[in-house]
């Protein structure tokens, strides 16, 4: 019989003991840290894994159960290529002005050097407000700019403007943006103010004392450091907006075909019931969810190298 | 009339007055190192000649022209930060060459400036990492570089190697004394660490509390510092009170002992004054010391061993003496506890005024 002891297996010395045990109670702590995270596994078994399992699969099948690629045919049907293209237009819309308007924000209180009150202050607003959506941001823009919302009879009655003949009409389109911009800016400032707190004042300066001009730096230095961060955030609010459904269904009630509720109409709905399409069409934006958070991830990894 | 000329420099942020009424003149061709504390306004001072920040009173003349009114990007100074700050998105190439790319001067031109540039740091073979991929030195080798291609007319350092360990610094500190040999480029370097600033200027200014506190070559401000600030901010220091006997004759007591000064003292008799002795201008009496040199009785507490020296903690009365003596192979070495005569020139006494905060020695 070999030596045991030569392949690792520990000494019977009573020092071996010890480490022997050591060893043991090392595994078991480390196995313990896992442990800590198992509600987070389950978790996202039970409401990720096992949903978007069944769903890919429902895409698949038709209602009998049998397999079929009809689900994915008929998302080729003009109204459902159209709701995507809202839903995409939407998304891409009002996280392109969303972004916009938080860049500035974001801009003005970490590189504005305006007073650590106000940034504090908008830090806090933001992180309420992006979380601020679903049907009480609905109603709020409702009472505030639906046709009897507040500052539309403001408007009329004060300064004799109505709203609703310029052509601005809540529930629609720019009316929908509008209000998904109100999470979006909020959004914006959270997600790019750490990358602008990242560009080093020495950067400008450097490039100052190398006879830059401001168009200079921002041209060879501060857009180009700024992009990875700024695309990442902007897709990021893209998919915000894309999965966003109590909004836009409380504020039109169905009325601009967005995919979200039309994949609620199929799979709940009494009229258009047909889960398997519904399942098809969620399939269809999990693609460009995942798309998004690839480029999302890869975008910061980019911009992570750089900014420290 | 220096290359650069500071006249009456004051900065207030509010109402703290972080660098005042402060005059410089730097040769063409100088190395002149700010040398203080933590505060004391070396960096405010830089900013001013880069032009990042204006002063609240007072000129800067650099080359015979005031600056006040001309913008960073005009000033052309190179400077070079704590921090490296090199620009993220570009390789070391794209970085160094940036100055010469922003001035329309042709890439051909450019890339062998580059060159001669990554030559001249020695870091041929990294001209293609970015900054991330570089260590803290090689960085600031590139943020040299950087400042250097466009021909500045001076160099400004802002505290250049402190953000580097220990090995690294000394090597690099020498580089950019070479390099700045080399290119004879007028230099103000800030520093708080006293051995740099002795190590590689031509002057060193000592600041404190926004004014120059003494300006003079290394040897001088070590040998002969003016005030007991810049005496204990540079260097090991004895430091003991003492009240003049003879001001003429330079006879002063420390407790119970008569020292003797190469001069007369300057102060009245009968007045405290401090008397300043290096560590290494102490020795254990020996039958080669002076007949007029001065003695101090002690005890020895403590020896360190710091290889080339050994350096004795001698006690004196109720006050410490620190000796340095060279670990030299006919040294003979004390022991602990042991009755010592510890021995001094009369030259080595340095004599300061009496005021100020109380101070034994440092190490
Ligand atoms: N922009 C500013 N606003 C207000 N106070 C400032 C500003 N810049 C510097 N100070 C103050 O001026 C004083 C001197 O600062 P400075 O940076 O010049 O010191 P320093 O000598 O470079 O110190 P260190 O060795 O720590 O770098 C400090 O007390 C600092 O708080
Ligand atoms: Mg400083």
């Amino acid at each position: 019989m070999p030596d045991i002891s030569a392949q690792g297996r520990p000494h019977t010395t009573d020092a071996g003991h010890i480490s022997f045990f050591r060893l043991y109670a090392h595994r078991i702590r480390r196995q313990a840290r896992w442990l800590g995270l198992a509600p987070f596994f389950i978790f996202l078994f039970a409401f990720m894994i096992i949903p978007a399992s069944s769903l890919i699969v429902g895409s698949f099948q038709d209602n009998t159960g049998a397999l079929t690629f009809d689900n994915f045919i008929h998302l080729l049907k003009p109204n459902i290529v159209s709701s995507y293209l809202i839903t995409i237009n939407l998304s891409a819309t009002t996280a392109v002005l969303g972004g916009l308007g938080g860049l500035l924000i974001a801009y003005a209180i970490s590189l504005g050097g305006l007073p650590q009150g106000i940034r504090s202050f908008v830090s806090t607003f933001s992180g309420v407000a992006s979380n601020f959506a679903g049907v009480p941001l609905a109603f709020a823009f409702i009472s505030t700019l639906g046709r009897a919302g507040f500052i539309t009879v403001l408007l009329r009655s004060i300064f004799g403007i109505d709203l609703y003949d310029t052509g601005f009409n809540l529930y629609s389109f720019w009316g929908l943006s509008l209000t998904y911009i109100y999470f979006q800016i909020p959004l914006m400032v959270l997600i790019i103010q750490p990358a602008l707190d990242g560009m080093k004042k020495e950067w400008r300066e450097a490039s100052e004392n190398l006879g830059a001009s401001a168009f200079q730096y921002w041209f060879h230095v501060g857009i180009p450091v700024l992009l990875p961060s700024l695309s990442a955030a902007v897709i990021l609010l893209f998919g915000n907006a894309f999965g966003a459904y109590a909004t836009a269904y409380a504020l039109t009630g169905g009325l601009i075909n967005l995919v979200p509720i039309l994949i609620g109409a199929q799979i709940r709905g009494n009229v258009l019931h047909d889960p398997n399409l519904g399942y098809a069409l969620a399939f269809g934006m999990i693609i460009i969810m995942t798309a998004s958070i690839i480029a999302y991830l890869w975008l910061q990894r980019l911009s992570s190298r750089w900014i420290k | 009339m220096g290359f650069i000329e500071l006249e009456g420099i004051s900065k207030n942020f509010g109402c703290n007055t972080v660098v005042n009424e402060l005059s410089l003149s730097v040769k063409k061709g100088e190395f002149v190192s700010f040398l203080g504390g933590s505060g004391c306004g070396k960096t405010t001072m830089l900013r001013m000649i880069a032009g990042f920040e204006t002063p609240s009173k007072g000129s800067i003349l650099i080359n015979n022209v005031n600056v006040s009114n001309i913008p960073p990007a005009r000033r052309k100074l190179g400077m070079v930060f704590q921090n490296y700050a090199l620009f993220p998105n570009m390789t070391a190439r794209k970085n160094i060459g940036f100055g010469l790319r922003i001035s329309g001067i042709p890439r051909t031109e450019t890339e062998k400036r580059v060159d001669e540039m990554l030559d001249l740091i020695h870091m041929t073979q990294f001209g293609d990492h970015y900054p991330h991929q570089l260590s803290g030195g090689q960085q600031q080798r590139v943020a040299l570089a950087r400042a250097i291609i466009v021909k500045p007319g001076a160099l400004l350092l802002d505290e250049p190697l402190s953000a580097l360990d220990a090995k690294i610094r000394i090597q690099l500190r020498d580089d950019i004394r070479a390099i700045q040999q080399q290119l004879g480029i007028t230099t103000i370097y800030v520093t708080h660490d006293q051995e740099e600033a002795l190590s590689i200027s031509d002057r060193v200014a000592v600041m404190r509390e926004g004014r120059i506190e003494q300006i003079g070559t290394p040897l001088n401000i070590y040998n002969r510092p003016a005030t007991s600030y810049v005496a204990s901010f540079i260097g090991t220091l004895n430091m003991f009170y003492g009240s003049v006997v003879d001001a003429e004759k330079g006879v002063v007591t420390v407790g119970e002992s008569l020292l003797r000064t190469a001069e007369s003292i300057s102060v009245d008799s009968g007045k405290t004054v401090r008397v300043a002795i290096r560590p290494e201008a102490l020795s254990l009496f020996n039958n080669e010391t002076m007949s007029d040199a001065n003695f101090l009785p002690g005890r020895i507490e403590t020896i360190k061993f710091l290889g080339s020296t050994v350096r004795f903690i001698i006690k004196f009365e109720d006050k410490f003496i620190s000796m340095d003596c060279f670990n030299t192979p006919q040294f003979k070495m004390p022991q602990k506890g042991e009755q010592v005569s510890v021995t001094f020139s009369r030259e080595a006494c340095q004599i300061l005024p009496g005021d100020a905060i109380p101070f034994c020695y440092h190490e």
